[in-house]
Order: structure tokens, then C-alpha cells, then sequence
């Protein structure tokens, strides 16, 4: 569909230049797309072209301030919101006779605008967008725990697959480092429905391959989970099946709750938005089912070495005398800190996947006294 | 066979000299359906974006990456639903980076080249 010349009243002449003048290019493609223009009284204006067909030119005419254009100039403002932000005029150049009309979101339709989201320019589009769509899910009445799905699923699914490329935890890595892989700074709020977006890790960190491997895992993944389509997920080992359906699993709306369904898009999705329903959540986990490696367990011994850059670890004098080499959740630190200072034993209680141990609790173990030894090997 | 040339309705300096031979990865945004030569159109020939440049309305607009094809669609989404890769050659005429930071590549195929033989059938 492609607009027309709109039947309703014209605004006055005099408002704005037939010509429209084009004081500055925001962005630019085949022909300047984003604009700063002015009414004839010198009020500056950003002008969008929402269509240029055979019947004419038609830009989308609003008003901007300079904060509003700093944002969008710096990405933290979406196209469509500068626009929608005030009132809106359609600026119309036709062979069959031009003006301005009054316009709003639903005479134009959605096909006309930005999709919601969208930044100024390419560098600023955001690798991952989540959002949680549910009935209870809107400004007001929403409860907090959508937030924290929201940030929590997109942050541990891009972890999951991260740790799986590049072998995480490897020795020597910085704390820091480690954290900016998956620690995906915020970019956007949005409150139609929630959603986050997410910028992109330090690339210069981290090998740009393995990032590109990993969003493709996680597109993989998350479109699999979409569709209803009978054959398994296909990957190259069956660890990396887990690793993927893992992190897809993440991002599906849970069977119970506020959230019936979570839309992601972003630069790490290029086939667009991947919509996952409670079926989705279903389909992960049968799949999940035949090839689990996970269970879990609970270890008591002496924590022999810790490493805080990598949140890793070594538990020493297990019953079974075997060592277990294992890696923890930031919010667990304090206490395996302190352990290991005092040589306690302790008892360690998570899962065990691929043959590598994730602990989520640590406690003193029961009858704890001090280490005989006190030594310690980090 | 004769040497490529581009089709008569081209203005006289265009492609402008400073274009360059096609080659390598472009991103071209499509409509549905399933790809064909119409979805290669350009504004000159789908009689559209009458106040552009003359030349740059012979050319069809084209990404030179994904991502960047990708931001314009959801930029201006009424231009299509889908994103084909194609991989141009000689063969299919010249080219111009027009924006770098848009990424906007304008394409000038010869007269009578398959344009839709350069590209792919976009993903599902």
C-alpha cells in the first residue's frame, strides 16, 4: 500500500515551503531520507520521506527540539519517537497538485514510519532486542518481574552461547573482560509492551568470528523454537545443541505468569523479529530432554584455588577424592572468598553440563572446622 | 558480442567516472514473493522518487552489508519485507558507495543483464 493524497482539509498555505527546504542531512540513502528542515517562520522541523511513488513525495513533517536531536544524533532516541513525540504534518510535492495536511500515527499506518526502535543511523542499531508481550504487561501495572526476565533471559542466553565459543572460563582472562562478553549494556526503554536493547560487547575485545557465531547459534536457536517444524534443531555436536537450545530456552515466555510471549530482533537476528509463544518453551524443552547432559549435584570439600577474574574455581579434598573444577555466579564471590581464606570446607550445590560444574550455592558444610592443612594453591 | 553498455534512457555522464566495476557482496531490499526482475527496478523504471538526481534514479538501490540493508527496511518499511544478497561481477555494469555511513550503494547494470541472476532467495 502506498500513500495518497490525503481527502481531509489542508492546512493554510504559508506554513512551510512547497519546496521544503532541507537545512541539514541526518541520513541519507538514495536520497536524503532524515532531514532537518524549518517552517517559514524559522522553527526547525525534522522531515522524514514515509514514500516517494508514482503519485508524489510524501515526508512526514514534526517538530524537534535540540535535546531531542542530540538523542537521536547519539542513538538514544528512535526515529519514530522524534517524530511521534508532538504533533505531525504531511508535506506533500505531486505532479497532481501538493500541500500539508494534519496527519497522525493511524493515517499513516505502521508501514509509513519507523518501526519502533529504530535509530538515526546503522552503527547505532542494537545487537539484541527483547521484548515481553502479556496483558499485564504496560506502564503502570507491570510487574517488576518482567524487567528483571527481560534483562536476565538476554544476558544468560548470550552468556550460554558465549561460554560455549569461546570455551569460557579460560585462564588469565580479566574479570572485566569476562563480564563485557554478556553484559550487553542497555541502549533503550520502550513501554509498548517492555522492551530492552542491547548494544553490542567491546568488539575489539573479543574476535569478531566468534561473536558472529555465537548470534548465529542464538538465531538458530531462536527460530527453531518458532516454528513448528517436525525435524530436530541442527547442530554440528550435540553439545552444541544443548548450548543453543539452552540459551533459546531463556528467552521463552514461562508457561505460568504475565509474559505470554517475547519478541527478539536486533542485528544478531537478520531474518527480523523471531516470536517465541509458551509452545515455543514446550518444543526447547522436549528437545532439551533427548539431549541433556545436565544434573544436578552437590560437592562438599575445600576450596583449593579461586580465581576472581574468572569466577572459577578448584574444590580440593572431595570424598570421592576426585578434584572438581568449577565456575560460579558473581552474587556467590563474598562467600567463596571468604571460604577460601578460612579454609573452611563448604558445600558446593548447582549442576553438572558437558563435564563442567555450575555452582549457584555455597554454604560452610555441616560439622565445618578449619582445613588441617590451611594450605591453599592459588 | 558487442561491448556492455548501459540502457538509452541513461543521462549522458552517467554512471558518473568515478564509479567503479561491480564486484563482491551487495544487500538489495525486496518485497515478497518469491525473487524476480521486477524486484530490481529502478526508480527511473518503477516512474518513483521523481525529485532525486536523474543518475542516481537509473541506478538500483542496493547495501553493502546486511545490517546496514537491515536498518534501512526498518527505517522505511513500506520499501519491502526481506533482504537478498547477491554478489555482482563485472558482468552486471558499475557501481557507487553514495553514503558511507548509510551504506547506500547505487548500481547501474548494463542494458539487458539478468539483474535477478546476481541474488539469492532471501532466507524465510
Amino acid at each position: 500500500m502506498t500513500l495518497t493524497i490525503p481527502n481531509g482539509e489542508q492546512l493554510p498555505a504559508g506554513l512551510v515551503s512547497p519546496t521544503l527546504p532541507i537545512d541539514r542531512v541526518l541520513y541519507e540513502a538514495e536520497f536524503p531520507v532524515v532531514f532537518l528542515s524549518r517552517t517559514e517562520n524559522g522553527q526547525q522541523l525534522i522531515a522524514y520521506v514515509a514514500d516517494d511513488n508514482r503519485e508524489g513525495t510524501f515526508t512526514v513533517l514534526a517538530p524537534v527540539s535540540a535535546r531531542s536531536l542530540a538523542g537521536l544524533e547519539r542513538g538514544t532516541l528512535s526515529v519514530r519517537d522524534a517524530l511521534m513525540s508532538s504533533w505531525m504534518w504531511l508535506h506533500v510535492v505531486s505532479p497532481s497538485g501538493g500541500g500539508l495536511w494534519p496527519t497522525d500515527v493511524e493515517k499513516l499506518s505502521d508501514r509509513h514510519l519507523p518501526q519502533p526502535a529504530t535509530p538515526l543511523h546503522p552503527e547505532h542499531e542494537p545487537i539484541l532486542r527483547t521484548r515481553a508481550i502479556g496483558e499485564q504487561v504496560a506502564l503502570g501495572r507491570m510487574p517488576a518481574s518482567v524487567v528483571a526476565f527481560v534483562a536476565d533471559a538476554t544476558r544468560r542466553a548470550v552468556k550460554t552461547l558465549l561460554d560455549y565459543v569461546l570455551v569460557v572460563p579460560s585462564e588469565g582472562r580479566p574479570r572485566e573482560e569476562h563480564r563485557a562478553l554478556y553484559d550487553l549494556p542497555v541502549q533503550n526503554f520502550a513501554f509498548a509492551s517492555f522492551e530492552l536493547s542491547f548494544g553490542p560487547p567491546d568488539e575489539g575485545l573479543f574476535p569478531r568470528e566468534q561473536l558472529r557465531e555465537a548470534a548465529g547459534m542464538l538465531e538458530r536457536g531462536l527460530f527453531w523454537a518458532s516454528t513448528n517444524e517436525s525435524g530436530p534443531l541442527t547442530a554440528e555436536t550435540d553439545a552444541e545443541r544443548e548450548a543453543i537450545l539452552r540459551a533459546a530456552l531463556l528467552l521463552t515466555p514461562p508457561q505460568a505468569g504475565p509474559i505470554t510471549a517475547v519478541q527478539v530482533s536486533g542485528l544478531w537476528i537478520p531474518r527480523g523479529t523471531i516470536r517465541l509463544s509458551r509452545d515455543s518453551r514446550r518444543r526447547v524443552r522436549q528437545e532439551l530432554r533427548r539431549v541433556d547432559s545436565e544434573r544436578v549435584v552437590s560437592y562438599t570439600g575445600r576450596i583449593g584455588e579461586l580465581d576472581i577474574d574468572n569466577l572459577s574455581f578448584i574444590l580440593r579434598d572431595v570424598e570421592d577424592g576426585q578434584d572438581r573444577r568449577g565456575v560460579f555466579e558473581e552474587n556467590v564471590l563474598d562467600d567463596m572468598m571468604s571460604f577460601f581464606a578460612e579454609s573452611h570446607r563448604v558445600a558446593v550445590a548447582g549442576v553438572e553440563r558437558q563435564g563442567r560444574l555450575y555452582v549457584s550455592a555455597s554454604a560452610l558444610a555441616v560439622g565445618n572446622a578449619p582445613s588441617v592443612t590451611g594450605e591453599t594453591d592459588a | 558480442m558487442g561491448m556492455p553498455s548501459f540502457p538509452s534512457h541513461f543521462p549522458s555522464d552517467c554512471p558518473p567516472a568515478h564509479a567503479k566495476q561491480a564486484s563482491g557482496a551487495v544487500f538489495r531490499i525486496v518485497t515478497e514473493g518469491v525473487l524476480a526482475e521486477p524486484h530490481f527496478q529502478s526508480h527511473y523504471e518503477a516512474g518513483t522518487a521523481l525529485k532525486a538526481p536523474a543518475c542516481g534514479r537509473c541506478g538500483v538501490s542496493v547495501f553493502d552489508s546486511l545490517e546496514r540493508a537491515l536498518h534501512r527496511l526498518r527505517l522505511s518499511p513500506h520499501l519491502g519485507t526481506a533482504i537478498a544478497k547477491g554478489e555482482l561481477a563485472v558482468s552486471a555494469g558499475m557501481t557507487q558507495l553514495t553514503n558511507e555511513r548509510s551504506g547506500h550503494v547505487e548500481w547501474w547494470p548494463f542494458d539487458g543483464v539478468s539483474r535477478r541472476s546476481y541474488f539469492a532467495e532471501p532466507a524465510p
